[in-house]
């Protein structure tokens, strides 16, 4: 069994290590799947399209309409 | 409409040719954007506003034009402020502006969406339409009284006043009102009636100026003794308000409106508009229609308060005008009930509709019956 003590320098490199081979994963695309709360952008079409032609979309984030529109409008 | 069917934009309208190819050409905003709020930073919602060059790249004439026409600036009503001296004249703009001007159209509130003044948004998912929707942009604005008389909305007591005939003609209102009377050459016309290229009679029924009709030879020519609007044979009955917005009843009026048909010597006669006689309604304000917003109109009776009218409610044969022996008698000439005479200005007067000011300024209108 061979115990060996690690030198100073080893100390601070090694947490510097255990975070870089992480982040170069993230940096070629590698990182987490996980999009739960950042939903695909089809870049194809843009995110004007995706929203403005589903209706079931639309209807479920539509703020009530306050506008006030007069019951009879027009100067004729 | 719901606020989701304002800002539904159909399939077939996305990447279509000319105008569906990019959103973001002319809305800006950011369209790679996930989250609404950083997509609409930055977004116009109308684009086609004044300082946009959105429609002015393919469309500079139109768009030019338009900003002096009467869409765009209203001035018809600035006119009669003017002339029935509304003031004091900041309070005038500052009313003007807070209560009136978010009738003028842009390009898109004819062409793509409904007007702001009913709410907006878009008509057809967002298709361009060349010619307007009569239901969604035209009459949403010209509704209470052309709309109505166009679409046979109305009743004289109890019995419905037909629709105009072109109407069931299916023709809408921009086979009359074309792009070059709305858009404007330009200018900035005082009225509608003095817009170029108004809407004429005879663009589409030149044959009245020759025809073998007894009525048109006698009533209808610049040959003729007295001549006569063709509104006065063949209009009907019609809205007329006398003081809309103040002293609210339980509808919101002053007084409400009143189905008639009045008949008087024309107040403003021009090349255009050289007849005799005409149709006449009563302006829709009272002389302190704008008192509550610290408005008085010092010359309100300095002019006729009956005005010529066009009603959109064209017959060819209506009760004032029918074919048959002793009809000219006993359908127009001798029914005083047709007529804007001193008699009824008096019983309007009576009845409170009309102030006592107005009879003298409307002396020159009156029909005085042989």
């Amino acid at each position: 069994m061979f115990i060996r003590f690690m030198r100073w320098p080893e100390i601070v490199a090694l947490p510097l290590r255990t975070l870089l081979i992480p982040a170069l994963l993230l940096l070629v695309g590698c990182g987490s799947e996980d999009k739960k709360t950042d939903p695909p952008i089809d870049t194809a079409t843009g995110t004007c399209v995706d929203c403005h032609t589903d209706q079931a979309s639309l209807i479920a984030s539509a703020a009530p309409d306050t506008t006030e529109v007069p019951e009879n409008p027009g100067e004729g | 409409m719901e606020a989701w069917e304002k800002v539904l934009v159909s399939e077939s309208f996305v990447g279509s040719e000319p105008h569906g190819k990019s959103c973001v050409s002319c809305h800006l905003g950011d369209d790679e954007a996930a989250v609404k709020a950083e997509a609409h930073a930055g977004m116009i919602a109308d684009p086609s506003a004044w300082d946009s060059p959105a429609c002015r790249e393919c469309h500079a004439d139109e768009v030019e034009n338009h900003a002096a026409s009467l869409h765009a600036t209203q001035n018809g009503y600035h006119t009669m402020f003017d002339l029935r001296g509304a003031g004091p004249a900041g309070q005038v703009d500052a009313m003007f502006e807070a209560r009136c001007a978010s009738c003028h159209t842009t390009c898109g509130q004819c062409h793509i969406s409904r007007p702001n003044a009913i709410g907006g948004g878009v008509v057809n998912g967002h298709q361009v339409l060349r010619r307007p929707s009569q239901q969604d942009n035209c009459t949403a604005c010209h509704g209470s009284r052309v709309g109505n008389e166009f679409r046979g909305e109305n009743k004289l007591g109890d019995t419905p006043i037909p629709a105009d005939a072109h109407y069931l003609k299916l023709m809408n209102c921009g086979h009359c009102h074309d792009g070059a009377e709305l858009h404007g050459d330009g200018t900035t016309p005082d009225s509608r009636y003095h817009a170029p290229g108004a809407a004429n009679c005879l663009d589409c029924h030149p044959e009245v100026e020759s025809d073998s009709n007894l009525w048109h030879s006698f009533h209808a020519r610049a040959t003729s003794a007295e001549q006569l609007s063709c509104q006065v044979c063949h209009a009907q009955s019609y809205k007329n308000c006398y003081g809309c917005h103040v002293q609210t009843d339980r509808q919101g009026l002053r007084h409400p409106s009143r189905i008639d048909f009045r008949i008087g010597r024309n107040p403003a006669p021009d090349t255009a508009h050289p007849w005799d006689w005409v149709v006449l309604r009563h302006i829709p304000i009272a002389e302190d229609t704008f008192g509550p917003w610290g408005i008085a109109m010092s010359s309100y009776a300095a002019l006729p308060t009956w005005r010529m009218a066009t009603p959109h409610n064209i017959r060819k044969r209506t009760s004032q005008a029918y074919p048959g022996s002793g009809a000219c008698s006993s359908a127009c000439h001798d029914r005083e009930e047709l007529f804007l005479t001193e008699a009824y200005i008096d019983l309007l007067i009576q009845q409170g509709v009309m102030s006592t000011s107005e009879r003298e300024a409307n002396q020159g209108v009156i029909a005085t019956l042989r």
